[in-house]
């Protein structure tokens, strides 16, 4: 701010011949009028409106937590309506920052350091949007608008559902997002201006320049975030004793939505890491691949057991405990990427500093919401009994007996590491093979509780009935994995058991499906078609379920193809070679160089001979970078990837890495069916409330 | 034909299996991935040797490839590796009393978890119900009520 800003803004200017690009606040009396001299200014010192606004938004969230607390102590109920009104507030003003910070980014404003830091005048401008979380500020700046966004949305979702207790829920919010915002404001400010100002920024990390990394961390966060709102309700639930029935169906739908993006963030995550890293894998049981993982595994633990509660009325404080926990594993998932404590090819953007505050705010976070959940929890008990050992409820508590011990294994493989080192300075890995050893078990038992558990009725079931319903999916199940032995031959035993088990399930879920239709067919008298459609369209939120479960057998069979059956290749190339892997042949045709927005590649030409098709593997120098990134090329259809990476020269010949990967397509796939099931499955609620519509107008005529 | 057309279905899962063509020849590139994919890139952050393109990952690699063309057996490999590395390389940890708790771990949780679960199962199913809920609010009652009616 102030003289000395715009003096080294006129500084940059002398500099601009030599780097071009045209940025509105560099403008100068030279080229301009008096006025808008000015315009530059204001539009240069911007950024300071947002970091005010920043400032206002950490007060006023501050005034939400502590608004329904000082009605009490003051005995006036009509402040507790602050608290709501306050939410709309904050995300309007942590929006005006956001603004200012992306406007900086997109005017080039070096004067600001996180701008300086993660971008430059030659990066794409979609590039320059997605560098506010290129970085570690910026990131921690998004979460906390996504968190501000997320709960000026349940302010307004709850003002006529749940208005008595929307103020405590906002208070929970205004908690957790003013301790949020204090890390971001006092420790890691992407405000903070930097003087003399630099003529050039350094350049986003280039790794991070792809659309995939552009779309995967926004949803991660909504993901992890999303688990506040949960959280949130919970904590109102202990604390104001609020119904189970009252609240337990919100917070249903809350998880849900959390759960899609934080999948949706996970599948990006793999996405990317297997276009853009270059390693031919997707997956690497990393520590923050872990650290996202974990609150999804208690994630889909809870979106299970929640249903429980919903229909037979039980484990109240269970879901409660899952509810804490998943949000916990948030924050310990952005404490582990953003402290910078672990070691993992994904902490771009690690600050020592601010573990310490990441730490003791969830150690706070944790306390207070066990210690409300110990003194209140015996208020929300269950309030039927449990019938029989053999019954959906039953079915449901082993998936949230495996789910926990999945998170459980995962959580001391990531962490236990770092505790050795820290008590006793040895050092030890726990890395894929650990991993796949442990986890692939638990991932095949929950195969078998997937395949049986729709077909397992509430309350008590019949035993006859689920005995004739298994028989013929288990006899598919059996021969289909005989058949992919004989196929595939004995080399791992775990593929025709997976198979076997993916065909279980989808052979239950397909009976499952055509029993229904089917009596839905006799009885009505209604089409094949229309029988199907009418089927799905009246359970939305079973179906929805049916088809994220097909979506997860479509992503197993992927995991299970590309993770047993990929071969690698690593080869010296002259043009002219052919390469042969796996029935493939590859020849390398040669190389030349390449000029993209803000880098330097040398791209190789590779022809597969089987079908003809192009790969331009390149290896890309960025400007103001001494790293070389290798960018992988992809042929791919629905059964084999065809991946190629281009390494050094030596001799005249290039080292090339080729990959054949099965099925990888099927992992995104199964990813976009997951989405879809859940979208599905949420649209319950709409058609519901329509249908509901047209009843009460018919209601009139019948009385 | 419901029949028919439900194992038609089943049996189309099968067609993946055609993209997982198996090379079933044991390579020495093969060979190599196989121990390298064990075993930590130590310059890198959570990388294998496998996957890792460090010098150093690509000059073990290269030590890997000639000590398997010496004759020595996987098992020596790594133990050469651990000699000069310790136990931080073994991407497994082994089974000692460092390590030892990861491997009991998963164990401990089948059986800590299982048996409470069929225990509080068993328990639930033979205990009374708690009578403790507080009662509704009179205007909670009113909306349950109308919700109920609704369904």
């Amino acid at each position: 701010m102030g003289p000395h800003t715009i003096r080294g803004a006129r500084f940059a200017l002398r500099l601009r011949p030599i780097w071009g690009g045209r940025s509105p606040f560099l403008v100068n009396k030279v080229f301009c009028h008096k006025g808008c001299r000015m315009l530059s200014s204001v539009a240069l010192n911007l950024i300071e409106l947002g970091h005010f606004a920043a400032y206002l938004a950490f007060f006023v969230a501050i005034i939400q937590a502590l608004a329904p607390l000082a009605a009490r102590v003051l005995k006036t109920p009509s402040l507790r309506m602050i608290s709501v009104n306050a939410a709309p507030l904050v995300f309007l003003l942590t929006t005006v920052g956001i603004v200012t910070i992306v406007y900086s980014f997109l005017t080039n404003n070096f004067s600001v350091l996180y701008v300086a830091n993660n971008s430059n005048t030659h990066l794409p401008i979609f590039y320059k949007v997605a560098a506010l979380w290129g970085g570690h500020r910026g990131s921690l700046y998004l979460w906390v608008w996504i968190m501000t966004a997320y709960t000026a949305a349940v302010a307004y979702h709850g003002r006529s559902r749940y208005p008595e207790r929307l103020a405590v829920i906002m208070a929970v919010q205004g908690a957790l997002i003013s301790g949020f915002f204090g890390l971001v404001l006092f420790l890691s400010d992407p405000f903070t201006r930097v003087f003399p100002i630099p003529p050039q920024g350094q350049n986003m990390n280039p790794l991070l320049q792809d659309p995939g990394m552009v779309i995967h961390p926004p949803m991660l966060y909504m993901g992890y975030v999303g688990f506040s709102i949960p959280f949130a309700f919970a904590m109102t639930a202990l604390l104001t004793n609020w119904k189970s029935e009252l609240w337990i169906g919100h917070t249903r739908r809350w998880s849900l939505i959390a759960w899609g993006f934080l999948t949706m963030g996970i599948v990006f995550g793999a996405w990317w890491s297997y276009y853009v890293l270059g390693w031919g894998g997707y997956w690497g049981w990393d520590p923050v691949e872990n650290a996202s993982f974990m609150p999804w595994l208690m994630g889909t633990a809870l979106i299970h057991s929640i249903s429980v509660q919903e229909r037979r009325r039980m484990l109240h404080t269970w879901n409660i405990f899952l509810i804490i926990t998943t949000f916990a594993l948030s924050l310990l998932g952005t404490f582990l990427v953003r402290s910078g404590v672990l070691a993992s090819v994904h902490t771009f953007s690690a600050a020592p500093g601010q573990g310490i505050y990441l730490l003791s705010f969830m150690v706070v976070v944790l306390t207070v919401a066990f210690a409300v959940f110990l003194w209140k929890g015996g208020y929300q008990r269950a309030e039927e009994s449990f019938i029989s050992p053999l019954s959906r409820e039953s079915m449901f508590i082993w998936n949230n007996v495996i789910f926990t011990i999945a998170c459980a294994c995962v959580l001391l493989g990531t962490l236990y590491p770092l505790f050795l080192q820290a008590a006793t300075g040895a050092r030890i890995s726990v890395g894929p093979p650990y991993f796949d050893l442990v986890m692939v078990p638990i991932f095949l038992v929950m195969l078998v509780v997937m395949a049986i558990g729709p077909l397992v009725s509430w309350r008590k079931a019949n035993l006859a009935k689920l005995r004739t319903r298994l028989i013929l999916p288990v006899v598919v199940a059996i021969a289909l994995g005989i058949a992919v032995r004989l196929i595939w031959g004995a080399v791992y035993w775990t593929a025709p058991v997976a198979i076997g088990l993916v065909t279980f399930v989808a052979a239950t879920i397909v009976a499952n499906v055509g029993r229904a239709v089917w009596a839905r067919k006799q009885q009505r008298k209604e089409s094949f078609p229309r029988a199907f459609a009418n089927t799905f369209l009246g359970n939305r939120r079973h179906y929805g379920g049916m088809i994220v479960h097909v979506g997860i057998l479509v992503m197993a069979i992927g995991l299970v193809g590309s993770g047993l059956f990929k071969t690698s290749k690593l080869v010296m190339m002259a043009p002219g070679d052919v390469l042969h892997l796996a029935h493939v042949q590859v020849r390398f045709d040669g190389v030349h160089p390449v000029r993209g927005p803000d880098y330097n590649a040398m791209e190789g030409v590779l022809t597969i001979l089987n079908n003809g098709a192009h790969l331009y593997p390149q290896q890309r120098v960025f400007f103001g970078s001494p790293m070389k990134v290798t960018r992988p090329s992809v042929n791919s259809n629905l059964l084999r990837d065809v991946y190629v990476d281009i390494g050094s020269q030596h001799d005249g010949k290039w080292e090339i890495h080729l990959f054949i990967n099965p099925l990888v397509n099927f992992i995104w796939l199964g990813g976009g069916i997951v989405l879809s099931g859940l979208a599905f499955s949420l649209s319950d609620r709409l058609g519901r409330r329509r249908k509901l519509a047209v009843g009460s107008e018919a209601l009139p005529s019948h009385s | 034909m419901k029949r028919l057309l439900l194992l038609g279905f089943l049996w189309a899962w099968l067609i993946p299996a055609l993209g997982a063509t198996i090379v079933h020849e044991s390579t020495l590139h093969r060979r190599e991935i196989a121990i390298a994919e064990k075993l930590r890139c130590t310059v890198c952050q959570a990388e294998s040797l496998a996957v890792s393109q460090a010098g150093i990952a690509r000059d073990m690699r290269k030590l890997i490839r000639q000590k398997l063309r010496a004759g020595e057996t996987p098992a020596q490999i790594k133990a050469y590796f651990v000699d000069r590395y310790g136990d931080y390389i073994l991407l497994k940890p082994p089974f000692d009393p460092l390590g030892a708790i990861l491997w009991v771990w998963p164990f401990a949780l089948v059986a800590a978890f299982g048996g409470v679960a069929i225990a509080v199962m068993r328990r639930r199913a033979r205990a009374p119900l708690p009578p403790s809920a507080p009662e509704l609010d009179p205007e909670d009652r009113a909306r349950v009520e109308a919700l109920t009616r609704q369904e």
